[in-house]
């Protein structure tokens, strides 16, 4: 990978960590992660990482990612979520995104046609409250 | 790393193509509004957003029009961070350059976007399947989508311009 900003910009770019939080919470036997700010080349990876974590543990039934305070997702963050849920389809456990009517997450969705891919929902309870039905 | 000197030009100022002093109104429309030119890293993707997503609130370019520049422009420089430059090149440049144009009493944006390097053939289909909405992202999103490869030099760089739908004047 090629170097990262030198300094004149360096004090301009904000790092990973303050572009998107991700925050992991338990809830029941389900997992909601929790992801706000700007999803992109450079901060997917750590949307990815988290939903990985999630679907890694066994003790976890359901993954639900809320996405409806992102103010910004890419190729790379739509990619991310598709490969979340193929490896949760994988595992035979859900993976429920929350997007409600965010648009800068509705509209990539709606672009590229993964809104009948993925599994979308309103809001948090809602995607809590649907029984996982096996086959999703 | 060489020095990027000139890393960062938001210029929002006057335009400098404007006529000659006294003249008519200078021709804003199709002036340049703003341009940037960073490292192609990571980080540039936000610095651009950031600067480009404050310039058109300026303009008062519509909420959904607006976001979908974003999401066009966003593309087109993380295929340039992606892809411009071969393994071991020197550290490239991305530039990024908006006017806006007149177009039968609405208005539209074109922004070029162009790198230092040329882009790179994509990974075969097995292992990057799930990374091809670029293009086909900002071919939906824009009226129109040009992409100018440079010549055999690393150097010659490759331009995108995007063409914006028109939306009404401010």
């Amino acid at each position: 990978m090629r170097g990262r900003l030198c300094a004149v910009t360096g004090d301009q770019a904000p790092a990973a960590e303050q572009l998107l939080r991700v925050d992991l919470r338990r809830a029941g036997s389900a997992m909601v992660v929790t992801v706000a700010g700007e999803v992109d080349m450079f901060t997917a990876p750590r949307l990815e990482a988290a939903v990985g974590r999630s679907l890694a543990d066994a003790t976890v039934n359901v993954t639900v990612v809320d996405l409806t305070r992102v103010a910004f997702l890419d190729d790379a963050g739509l990619s991310a979520l598709v490969t979340a849920h193929r490896a949760a389809e994988r595992q035979d456990e859900p993976l429920r995104i929350v997007v409600d009517h965010n648009r800068p997450v509705v509209r990539p969705l709606q672009i590229t046609g993964l809104e009948r891919v993925l599994a979308l929902y309103y809001d948090v309870a809602e995607a809590l409250r649907e029984p996982h039905s096996s086959g999703g | 790393m060489p020095a990027h000197r000139d890393q960062s030009e938001d210029r929002a100022g006057p335009p400098s193509g404007a006529g000659p002093a006294g003249g008519a109104p200078p021709p804003s429309a199709a002036a340049h509004i703003w341009e940037i030119r960073l490292p192609a890293v990571l980080e540039t993707l936000g610095l651009v957003r950031t600067g480009l997503r404050r310039r058109l609130a300026q303009l008062d370019w519509p909420d959904d029009a607006a976001l979908d520049v974003l999401l066009a422009v966003n593309e087109a420089v993380s295929n340039a961070v992606e892809h411009a430059f071969p393994p071991g090149a020197p550290d490239g440049t991305v530039e990024v350059a908006a006017r806006v144009e007149p177009v039968g009493g609405r208005r539209r944006l074109r922004v070029r976007i162009r790198d230092t390097g040329r882009w790179l053939p994509r990974p075969g289909p097995e292992e990057d399947v799930n990374r091809r909405r670029g293009l086909p992202m900002m071919s939906v999103l824009m009226a129109e989508v040009l992409i100018h490869r440079g010549g055999p030099s690393p150097l010659d760089g490759t331009v995108v311009t995007l063409l914006s739908p028109p939306v009404p004047g401010p």
